[in-house]
């Protein structure tokens, strides 16, 4: 049923929908509209799970994992600085091989304090062993939750659910809220078992040598890397059932085009209008979304920039001493190709900075007529 | 798949031997209690104390009888030597092992038996005083057909005839000797066994106990003796009630325990008379139990200390007495009295003086060839004689003479004339079943093997201090004074059930584990397991020590 | 010599082969708790519980178990209590252990918010006094002049008060124990099962490594920190405490002068500890009730 909601409340909607069992959570802006939707369905009886309303998004983690132990579905949701604390336990969780999803609203990491979006929070954990999915909109950010429950109980691997802070939270959009019972036809109640076993008690993830730890490690590693094709699948599936699919990158018109602007998240919806303008003035440009983020798809993105001669990237975040983070794994990806294309990095949006379609064509434009490329990023603020 | 993911640990660390951290490994070893030392008996106190403090009388019955066949007599007059070394009184106070005993013998039902039951031959004792009786038990329970031999009417000896109704009543002494007789002891009472039917005795038994006793009064040897009113009080207290016509005063001389009886005794059949009781030793010096005089003195009877009888005035009859001032040592080791004049003079008018100096044996009995030096000469641990399969019990060749030390040396003489019809050797056995240092054996360790070390006590462990809350021993009730001299009632009350129960339940049991699970519990490693009473796992214990840190008993020792 | 299997009705949660040091005290109340608890399901943290606990592949647990991060021993077993609820698991309780650090220190909020949301679990701090896993360095738990690595003249300040910080948590069951009273102990455990919601037993656990006291004093030092009333014995059932052993005032000077960590003391501050533990005991009589 088509409903306006904002991305947050489609979020809820979503988490209710895949009837997860428990869900820990902290507020924090501007995550806190999923945290009080989700509270007052608990209270009005329409949530089939528990709240537990934990006293800090690391202990909001801890509690998931373990719960997650046991077999049931967990959720979490936090931002920004409540992301920042729980990394030990995001490291934890991927270890731990508990299939705990979490969405994620971007938001600028302090200091400085500042509330709006920039994907630094998020991709500070890109080595925590966690899948990462980064929504457009309010309907992918819907749809990917399901998805990512379905994903990780299949990979035994958590999944960040990755929106823009504001721009997506807070925007409403019309959304498509599937019916429970396609929901459920799509994603069965977990099938997880409890890992506490009476019959035949073990003592779970207790030290190891480093001999068993480099096993495990290159276990969790591989695992991260077929989860794309579960992803790949599971995706499919969903367009099957809800006529919608994603796939884990997004080319738009790049077959013919000269420059390809890669980038993600909210800045997507912007990109989309500055590339249609562009296209009507005849000129080629391509754009490419990554979705899925980790396991990073290289083959994919190989594929669709083996040929292109200019590649840009814009990236809502900056590794400070190196670039863009996005920018750096396009880079690492391309690396094998024989003949590499020219990559300029852009920077853009940190905070939350509006980000306007004028200015991303401006960044077509300047790729298009570029012929040497930077090392550093370009910094690009609004006029 | 899950276990390939994350670590999942399902072995057991079991099956690793940390015991090789460490080379001191724990020992169960069991040993004696201080009380045990000090009983002459050889009581094992801790075994029978943990019986009443689970409530099971009737075993601690059967546990007392193993070591004493007379534990309601002693529970009763002993002068408990034992709980001068309880180990508790560094705590609180000693544990009332007597009053326990006591209570044993009244509450707890048992009937000992054979523990051969072929007849293994037979044997004559003579006498049926504790020391008497004891011998004849033992040796009925090795499986000897025993006839006890008795001069007087009844049996019991000293204990019939001289402890009184209100120390000793005469229900108990019966059934105590309910017991004996059950293991198929026979009595023949009135029976006098002159001395040459002594050798007639020897050919016609496989072995015999002289236990005869000390049965006549020392004599005082002092001028008016022959004074009508002056009075041996052995011979007296033999026949309390004879009347004699009331005196005013009595007086009696002597400062052991059985002039405080025969002082006690003269109070409670004459009233209104004042019964004086004079020694030549200090007051407070008595040979007495201090306990036995106390209760004369409550009960009335005036204690004169310092002075002994020089001469008894009177014409025929007795008038009065004179004594003179003196000092008195008494030699330890040799029993004697050492007398030193001083000046002074009293006269304490009397109708009725009752001489209670001191016993000596009966000489009159014995054979010669038994006699050396004035004594009886027996080896005064085995009993051994001059003649092979004859061995001498009790009074004669005790130092102490008390009747707990009557029942060890019965025990030693049947198991010594035991040995002597099997060809071993008294003294090698008696050293083998040795409780402590002193005379004491334990016919449970002849019979069953030692269980545990009798040659080592268990000293005090300052870990009970903090382990057991300080809770004073209930002493039981004694009858008011006014009351007691009206009658030969039992004068002290003993405990209920419930208060034996209690009392014992203070009992550490020194030496001896009774199964309390501290150590069990407080390992560590795990590496005490129950067993018999536990046993040490050595392939986990890493000799930390605080199994023997810990026990309240000083059975775990550390090697 | 070889391992034996323990009888059925000696049930212990603890196997043996473990790594504690000899004389460990947390070994013991590790033990004597995991044995009375049943079926149950095991939180173990970093320190010296987890070294116990042992390493891949071996388990001395005789339970399920499951090891986590060194500050979130309460809700990790909340979570667990909250996934066999949501699952229909009735009567398994799940208890969490951790040491000083893990209670006093950085695992003290989220205890708090455990104990706030009343989550229902058993948590069993077990107070070496120190961080004494990663070699004695001094927490909020090791008492006023007491030396660690990290204090190595003495603790300034003075030990924090988990009960009555438990007690402002307002939860249904708080207990002290000591391993110089197993039975106390166990007693204590087995009235926490039978409640439900966030039970709290503090055990003290002496450490010969780090109290610097030979191994066989473990035990006599918990009794001697009961009857010097360092360590009063005491359950707070819905907020009324009880006094569970009385305590015979033996002077701290006894408890005191046996360990090495003590050996700088002047007389002055053993008798200033002695005021300080005087003081303490009269305000925790103020709170107790007669009853028992």
């Amino acid at each position: 049923m088509k409903e306006l909601l904002t991305g947050n409340e489609a979020i809820a909607h979503a988490v209710r929908l895949s009837r997860v069992q428990l869900i820990a959570a902290y507020p924090i802006t501007p995550q806190t509209p999923i945290y009080e939707k989700l509270s007052q369905w608990e209270s009005e009886g329409k949530l089939g799970g528990i709240m537990v309303r934990v006293e800090s998004e690391h202990t909001a983690m801890a509690t998931c994992i373990s719960a997650s132990l046991t077999g049931v579905r967990v959720f979490t949701a936090s931002s920004s600085q409540g992301i920042a604390l729980m990394h030990e336990m995001l490291h934890f969780a991927s270890g731990g091989r508990v299939p705990v999803v979490m969405a994620c609203v971007n938001r600028a990491l302090a200091l400085p304090w500042a509330f709006g979006s920039d994907q630094i929070d998020t991709l500070s954990q890109r080595d925590t062993g966690w899948i990462q999915f980064y929504c457009e909109d309010n309907q992918e950010a819907l749809d990917t939750i399901i998805q990512a429950f379905k994903v990780s109980e299949r990979v035994y691997l958590p999944s960040m659910v990755i929106i823009d802070g504001f721009y997506t939270s807070h925007f409403m959009e019309v959304v498509d809220v599937p019916d429970q019972k396609e929901v459920d036809d799509f994603l069965p109640p977990p099938q997880m078992p409890n890992r506490f076993d009476f019959d035949d008690p073990a003592f779970l993830c207790n030290v190891v040598g480093p001999k068993d730890y480099f096993r495990f490690r290159k276990r969790t590693h591989c695992d991260l890397r077929s989860s794309l094709k579960v992803i790949k699948e599971v995706d499919s599936d969903f367009g099957e059932c809800f006529g919608r699919r994603y796939g884990v990158v997004e080319g738009i018109e790049i077959g013919d085009a000269e420059v390809v602007l890669v980038t993600s998240g909210a800045l997507m919806g912007t990109a989309r209008v500055a590339l249609q303008r562009l296209r009507e003035k005849g000129h080629k440009v391509g754009l490419l979304k990554i979705k899925v983020f980790r396991p990073f798809p290289r083959e994919e993105v190989c594929k669709l920039l083996e040929g292109k001669r200019k590649i840009g990237v814009i990236d809502r975040n900056v590794s400070p001493g190196q670039e863009g983070v996005f920018c750096q794994e396009i880079k690492a990806a391309l690396y094998p190709l024989s003949t590499r294309p020219l990559l300029q990095g852009y920077i853009a949006g940190l905070g939350g900075l509006e980000v306007y379609p004028e200015e991303i064509e401006e960044i077509f434009l300047d790729l298009l007529k570029r012929s040497s490329f930077e090392e550093e990023p370009i910094w690009k603020v609004n006029l | 798949m899950l276990d390939d993911i994350i670590p999942v640990s399902k072995d057991t660390t079991a099956k690793l031997k940390v015991g090789q951290w460490g080379f001191k490994k724990p020992s169960y070893v069991e040993k004696i209690s201080p009380c045990m030392e000090g009983c002459p008996a050889g009581n094992d106190i801790p075994e029978f104390m943990n019986l009443v403090a689970q409530g099971l009388f009737d075993e601690a019955l059967r546990e007392v009888l193993w070591e004493n066949p007379l534990p309601g007599v002693c529970g009763r007059v002993c002068f408990y030597p034992c709980q001068s070394n309880c180990n508790r009184t560094n705590l609180d106070t000693e544990l009332q092992i007597r009053e326990v005993e006591r209570a044993v013998s009244e509450y707890g039902q048992w009937m000992p038996s054979k523990e051969k039951k072929e007849v293994r031959g037979k044997i004559a004792v003579i006498g049926s005083g504790p020391a008497g009786l004891s011998a004849a038990y033992f040796l009925a329970r090795m499986g000897y057909k025993v006839t006890v031999f008795e001069r007087y009417p009844e049996t019991g000896g000293i204990l019939r005839y001289g402890i009184p109704e209100y120390r000793l009543p005469k229900r108990v002494l019966r059934k105590e000797l309910r017991r004996i007789k059950a293991l198929g002891v026979k009595f023949h009472t009135s029976f006098e066994v002159r001395k040459e039917e002594i050798y007639r005795f020897k050919d016609m038994f496989d072995g015999l106990i002289l236990a005869i006793g000390v049965s006549l009064p020392r004599r005082l040897n002092v001028k008016g003796e022959d004074l009508e009113g002056v009075k041996y009080g052995l011979f007296w207290l033999f026949n309390p009630f004879r009347k004699e016509v009331a005196p005013e005063r009595v007086v009696v001389i002597g400062g052991g325990d059985v002039a405080v009886d025969v002082a006690r005794v003269a109070r409670r059949l004459y009233p209104e008379a004042q019964v004086l009781m004079v020694a030549p030793e200090e007051e407070g010096e008595f040979p007495a139990q201090p306990e036995g005089l106390q209760e004369a003195q409550e009960e009335g009877v005036k204690v004169i200390g310092g002075f002994r009888p020089l001469e008894f005035l009177g014409h025929g009859k007795l008038e009065a007495i004179r004594f003179g001032k003196a000092k008195v040592r008494r030699d330890h080791e040799t029993g004697a009295y050492l007398i030193e004049d001083l000046k002074g003079e009293i006269l304490e008018k009397a109708q009725l003086v009752l001489i209670a100096i001191g016993q000596i044996p009966d000489f009159t009995l014995i054979p010669q060839e038994l006699i050396e030096d004035g004594k009886l000469k027996a080896d005064p641990w085995t009993g051994e004689t001059v003649w092979e399969r004859c061995f001498v019990a009790g009074d004669p060749i005790n130092k102490r003479t008390t009747v707990v030390d009557a029942v060890s040396s019965g025990k030693r003489a049947a198991i010594s004339l035991h040995c002597s019809l099997t060809g071993d050797s008294p003294k090698e056995v008696l050293s083998k079943i040795r409780v402590g240092r002193g005379f004491a054996v334990s016919y449970r360790a002849f019979v069953t093997g030692n269980s545990k070390r009798l040659d080592q006590v268990a000293e005090f462990s300052e870990i009970s201090r903090l382990l057991f809350a300080e809770e004073p021993s209930h002493i039981p009730k004694k009858l008011k004074p006014q009351v007691r001299t009206k009658s030969f009632k039992e004068v002290k009350e003993g405990y209920s059930q419930k208060e034996a129960v209690k009392e014992a339940e203070r009992c550490f049991n020194c030496g001896k584990c009774i199964r309390c699970d501290l150590c069990f519990l407080l390992c560590p490693d795990l590496a005490i397991l129950k067993d018999n009473p536990y046993r040490v796992n050595e392939m986990y214990c890493k000799g930390c020590g605080i199994c023997n840190a810990i026990c309240p008993r000083s059975v775990i020792e550390l090697r | 010599m070889e391992s034996e299997p323990l009888k059925a009705e000696e049930h212990e949660g603890l196997r043996p082969g473990h790594y504690a040091c000899p004389g460990c005290g947390m070994a013991i109340a590790m033990r004597l708790v995991l044995k009375t608890i049943g079926k149950a399901i095991v939180v173990s943290i970093p320190g010296c519980n987890a070294v116990i606990g042992s390493v891949y592949p071996c388990s001395a647990f005789n339970l399920p178990a499951f090891h986590s991060a060194f500050e979130i021993a309460a809700p990790t077993a909340a979570g667990i209590a909250w996934g066999l609820k949501l699952r229909g698991i009735e009567d398994i309780p799940v208890l969490a252990f951790a040491g000083d650090g893990g209670t006093f220190d950085i695992g003290l909020q989220s205890l708090s918010g455990a104990a706030d949301r009343n989550e229902d679990i058993i948590y069993v701090c077990l107070d070496n006094e120190a961080y004494m896993n990663t070699g004695i360095q001094s927490s909020s738990a090791t008492p006023p002049l007491a030396w660690t690595v990290t204090t190595p003249e003495g603790r300034k300040g003075q030990k924090k008060d988990i009960m009555k910080i438990m007690m402002g948590h307002k939860i249904p069951y708080l207990a002290t124990a000591s391993i110089g009273f197993p039975e106390d102990l166990m007693r204590k455990v087995k009235r926490a099962k039978a409640i439900k919601g966030t039970r709290f037993i503090y055990v003290l656990t002496p450490c010969p490594t780090g109290w610097r006291v030979p191994e066989n004093l473990t035990v006599k030092l918990s009794l001697l920190a009961v009857h010097s009333r360092i360590l009063p014995l005491y359950e707070i059932v819905e907020g009324k405490g009880f006094l569970t052993v009385k305590p015979k005032g033996i002077p701290v000077r006894e408890y005191l002068t046996l360990q090495g960590r003590y050996a700088h003391l002047t007389e002055d501050q053993i008798q200033q500890i002695q005021r300080e533990v005087d003081e303490n005991w009269q305000s925790l009589m103020k709170i107790m009730g007669d009853g028992s």
